[in-house]
């Protein structure tokens, strides 16, 4: 039976979606300045 | 189950810490679920004590008790504190008990950052409530902190505050990004993205609708930050700002805000109501789809708060339009729950009753949402009472009816014990009379002019003042008995089984109650997860 727990995978999912939050941070005060 | 079993040998060697280091340093979901809902219980108490301050001064017209400036305090503590401290957090502690369980997962994906993310809140809620005691007193500018009320002619102790708004935003976001991490890789591999529980689906899309509007608010409170002390004018029409932009800024957060608190509440009542009507849910792909249309259409719709700012008639054209478009999927939902009651073999447990009243009285909030969504309705709505109306109707009697169905729902197997049913229905209806008896009057106060956000009124309105009143006093106890049953289910209650409602579907029903401390470290089998589905 495979494994639940893909450390790496969820190491990279929450890289990703941690520089979207980045990202959307960063375009809201730049879109504004 | 193999599962089980191996689970009971696992904690003969690694069960919880002793003492109270156990709780600074845990990084188990079921720990930080449970500091997570006790947090929330406490903010919900203290928010609650600023409302029966806003329900007492407004018992009768003219000044009573407070000054008006201590007045706009309460009503801006108030509202910060229910939205940031008790409803948001109380989701993410139920994300955080029931998520791992329910996908058949050993703990969240991330548990050190779990930990980080609920010990920031204490900090952040004792820094924004610390502005009570500071010079120039709390915060006066309402929950939405429009500018330049919350910059040019704001207290001293909106720094504080701003930085709080901060904290608490960066611990949701790592929140979120721990929920999607945990979703999409920590499921069990057998178990499909359309096997997963409806509580599961609304999660994962309000941890998108969270990464796409927290930082949003975060900026906001950046560009505040700024105005206030380096000089910048984003929001300063002298300096070349603008002050309406940043009511664009935070209804692009707040808007998606409010899907945030109420998505989740829907995953519950999804499973609520089948267990307690005996059959499937009915439509469960349709309530994934619609669930995510919701969350997509949250992001289109936030100028329809600000509609008397004045904007090009082909805006409010777009923005009502695209508002009543909400109703659509949001109807998909309400009938699916009504159709899955359908003759089904219905009984009334007290969770049952919540979910149940939840889908009346949300439908109530969402119908007075609808009226204020439409512009030359809204001109005469905007600002007054009956909006105070609509938004309680949605946060309390649909996000708040969904945590407390949620909690005696999974109560048991949280605790391994059972609440008092009868005492749990003395609640139910104590709480479901007053809490119509505090919002509904406020519709008609709206209705016939009154403000929101005054500490005093004209005499038409004290009629209906008074008895809004008198049911925020008898609702605000009711909560008294609620933390009495859950005291008493943890010390006194009679051990439950793994299964306490027979007809319950989801993988965590098949770990023993109380749920052990580690769970699933081997995933469960294709067949389990299909017995378990709620297609089945």
């Amino acid at each position: 039976m495979a494994d639940n727990k893909n450390k790496k995978g969820a190491i990279i999912t929450a890289l990703i979606v941690g520089a979207v939050a980045i990202g959307v941070y960063v375009a809201t005060i730049m879109l504004n300045g | 189950m193999s599962t089980i079993s191996a689970v009971a040998a696992h904690d003969d060697h690694h069960g919880p810490e002793k003492g109270l280091l156990r709780w600074v340093k845990t990084t188990n979901h079921k720990d930080i679920g449970t500091l997570y809902l006790w947090f929330a219980f406490l903010m919900l108490l203290l928010g609650g004590a600023f409302a029966m301050g806003i329900r007492a001064e407004l018992l009768h017209p003219g000044l009573q008790l407070m000054d008006p400036q201590f007045f706009n305090q309460l009503t801006t503590m108030h509202g910060l504190i229910m939205v940031f401290g008790a409803i948001m957090p109380a989701f993410v502690g139920l994300a955080n008990w029931l998520i791992p369980m329910m996908v058949g997962a050993p703990d969240m994906a991330l548990p050190r950052l779990n930990n980080w993310s609920f010990w920031i809140l204490p900090f952040a809620g004792a820094i924004l409530l610390s502005t009570f005691f500071m010079e120039g007193g709390a915060p006066a500018f309402g929950w939405t902190f429009y500018a330049p009320l919350s910059t040019t002619f704001a207290p001293d102790s909106t720094d504080f505050f701003i930085f709080a708004i901060h904290l608490l935003g960066f611990s949701s976001i790592m929140g979120a990004i721990n929920i999607i991490a945990t979703v999409l890789n920590m499921k069990a591999p057998e178990m499909r993205l359309m096997d997963m529980p409806l509580f599961v689906w609304t999660w994962l899309i309000t941890s998108f609708l969270l990464i796409g509007a927290m930082p949003v608010l975060a900026g906001a409170v950046t560009m505040m930050l700024t105005d206030r002390n380096f000089g910048t004018a984003f929001f300063d029409a002298t300096g070349g700002g603008d002050p309406v932009m940043f009511q664009h800024i935070f209804w692009f957060f707040g808007h998606p805000e409010v899907y945030i608190m109420i998505l989740p509440a829907f995953g519950v009542i999804s499973h609520i109501l089948p267990t307690f009507a005996r059959k499937p849910l009915f439509g469960y792909t349709s309530m994934v789809y619609a669930t995510a249309s919701i969350a997509f259409l949250s992001y289109i719709v936030w100028a329809h708060h600000m509609f008397l700012t004045g904007m090009p008639v082909a805006g409010e054209l777009y923005f009502m339009y695209a508002t009543m478009l909400i109703a659509v999927p949001t109807g998909v939902k309400v009938f699916n729950w009504v159709a899955t009651m359908w003759k089904g073999s219905m009984t009334f447990e007290t969770p049952m009753l919540w979910a149940i009243s939840f889908v009346i009285l949300f439908t109530i909030g969402g119908f007075s949402g609808l009226m204020l969504g439409i512009v030359p309705a809204d001109i005469q709505y905007h600002d007054t009472y009956f909006v105070v109306a609509h938004f309680h109707y949605v946060l309390v009697t649909g996000a708040l009816w969904g945590i407390i169905a949620a909690v005696f729902y999974w109560l048991p197997k949280w605790t391994g014990r059972m609440y008092n049913e009868r005492l749990g229905k003395v609640h139910f209806w104590w709480a479901m009379i007053s809490v119509n008896v505090l919002f509904f009057p406020q519709h008609f106060l709206g209705l016939a002019g009154m403000p929101r956000r005054i500490p005093d009124y004209a005499l038409q309105f004290a009629d209906f003042n008074y008895i809004s009143s008198i049911g925020g006093f008898a609702f605000g106890l009711s909560f008294l008995l609620f933390a009495y049953i859950v005291v008493d289910c943890i010390r006194n209650g009679k051990p439950a089984d793994s299964r306490p409602w027979y007809s319950a579907k989801g993988l965590e029903w098949t770990l023993p109650s109380p749920a052990p401390y580690h769970s699933f470290n081997s995933p469960p089998a294709r067949a389990d997860i299909l017995a378990e589905s709620q297609h089945s």
